[in-house]
């Protein structure tokens, strides 16, 4: 049977998600940088802006250009062409973000500030 | 000033030298004990633990902190991989917040599910003069016990750890294997109170509920060596790495050996530091308290002004 067979052992524990509707900043430098990252493929594929654990302060952005997933737990916002996905259950740690781009050399690229953060690691990744 | 005769010292030195004479003892730990499935299940707690348990496989265990990203240690984790889920043990009152962070972070694609074990599961400890012997006496069948692996036998799970240079075996045991209990007993042993176990941690210098509560560093509490600095990213980890490469570790944990009560609060020190003593335990007469306290404290400091301990005796 082994020591995780048997009866005992209650379902799932499920951390309660509060789900808002999202609202989110694209400066025009990002919208830029991603219609460039797109490349054409605004009609199949999207943004997606997700959190999960990790990082110097708890949680972690993630940001991919993916095809439309095919799940109705994500809002959708769009700016002109460009769309982008976030899951219900990060709707909370993500509403009212400001994604930017930053064209240099050292500590460029997308970056995110999020007014929901109290706390963000030294390289804008993390936040808590 | 009134000043008393008082143990304080590093818990791997004195008062842990007489704790280990006596014979090992079985304790009940009072534990939060969660299973976590998932293929996933390694790469989501390597994100958030201290320790690289990156190479986590069947058979083995890892322990590692929970800190917050302040640097605080939130909870102290035992990782054992049991072949399709992971056995996350920690401390009893961290359970809603530890199993928080563990859901909260799932990332959307992931199918990661934590079921709470403490219904089924009990977690126990061996502490004491050579504990492998107890394990030996108790179950001969079984082959020789090594750190970072656990061996799972007749449904009882047997791993075994040091810390300050003492052997600890942990157990889990299904609430209802009788078969297990029933061998204790005919060995002519039991299980001590949960009481009991709060004393012999504290003598072994081991933190409980009252230091891993997200107000100690890791450093604190004598916790360094569950922390990887090059594993990358972890909750924490800036501050750790400042600590490491352009300070050093202000405080210590301490054991303090009275024949009388003491309070948990912070007392003066005749070397004119003090100590904040966060758990205290008695057995046998004899009073037992850990606290925290300056890096530099004399190992010669007595308490001051503290005339309810003027009946202690050096131990």
């Amino acid at each position: 049977m082994g020591i995780l067979g048997g009866e005992g052992f209650s379902l799932p524990v499920v951390s309660k998600v509060n789900v808002v509707d999202v609202n989110i900043e694209l400066t025009e430098t990002a919208k830029a940088a991603l219609s460039a990252s797109m490349s054409g493929e605004e009609d199949t594929h999207v943004l997606l802006i997700s959190a999960q654990s990790g990082g110097c302060s708890g949680y972690m952005y993630d940001m991919a250009i993916v095809e439309e997933p095919d799940n109705s737990d994500f809002q959708k916002i769009q700016f002109d062409r460009i769309r982008i996905f976030i899951h219900n259950k990060d709707s909370t740690m993500l509403n009212g973000i400001r994604v930017d781009y930053k064209d240099s050399l050292m500590g460029g690229g997308f970056q995110i500030e999020n007014p929901n953060a109290s706390k963000s690691c030294g390289c804008g990744q993390s936040f808590s | 000033m009134l000043a008393s005769p008082v143990v304080v010292a590093n818990p791997s030195v004195d008062t842990m030298g007489n704790l280990s004479e006596n014979s090992a003892q079985i304790y009940l730990v009072k534990s939060s004990i969660s299973v976590m499935e998932g293929l996933e299940s390694v790469n989501h707690l390597n994100n958030i633990l201290s320790t690289d348990i990156g190479s986590l496989d069947k058979g083995m265990r890892i322990d590692g902190l929970i800190c917050d990203s302040n640097g605080r240690v939130a909870d102290i984790v035992n990782c054992y991989h049991m072949g399709k889920s992971i056995l996350i043990v920690g401390i009893d009152s961290n359970t809603e917040s530890t199993r928080e962070l563990l859901t909260k972070g799932v990332p959307w694609d992931k199918k990661l599910s934590l079921l709470d074990g403490n219904g089924a599961l009990e977690h126990l400890k061996i502490i004491g003069h050579d504990p492998s012997s107890l394990v030996e006496m108790l179950y001969p069948e079984l082959s020789k016990l090594s750190e970072n692996k656990y061996s799972e036998f007749e449904n009882v799970v047997f791993s075994l750890g040091t810390h300050n240079e003492h052997e600890i075996i942990d157990i889990i045991v299904r609430r209802d294997n009788s078969d297990f209990y029933d061998r204790i007993e005919r060995c002519n042993h039991k299980i001590s109170k949960i009481e009991d176990w709060e004393f012999a941690r504290i003598a072994v210098g081991y933190p409980g509920s009252n230091e891993v509560n997200t107000k100690y560093l890791p450093h604190d509490i004598g916790m360094i060596n569950l922390i990887s600095l090059n594993k990358g990213c972890y909750p924490g980890q800036e501050i750790h790495a400042r600590l490491d490469s352009r300070s050093k570790p202000k405080k210590r944990m301490v054991v303090l050996s009275t024949t009388d009560v003491m309070e948990i609060g912070k007392y003066s020190l005749s070397d004119g530091s003090s100590v904040k003593i966060t758990s205290i335990a008695v057995r046998d007469g004899l009073h037992l308290s850990m606290g925290i306290c300056s890096v530099d404290v004399s190992t010669d400091a007595t308490l001051v002004n503290c005339n309810s301990v003027s009946k202690l005796t050096l131990l």
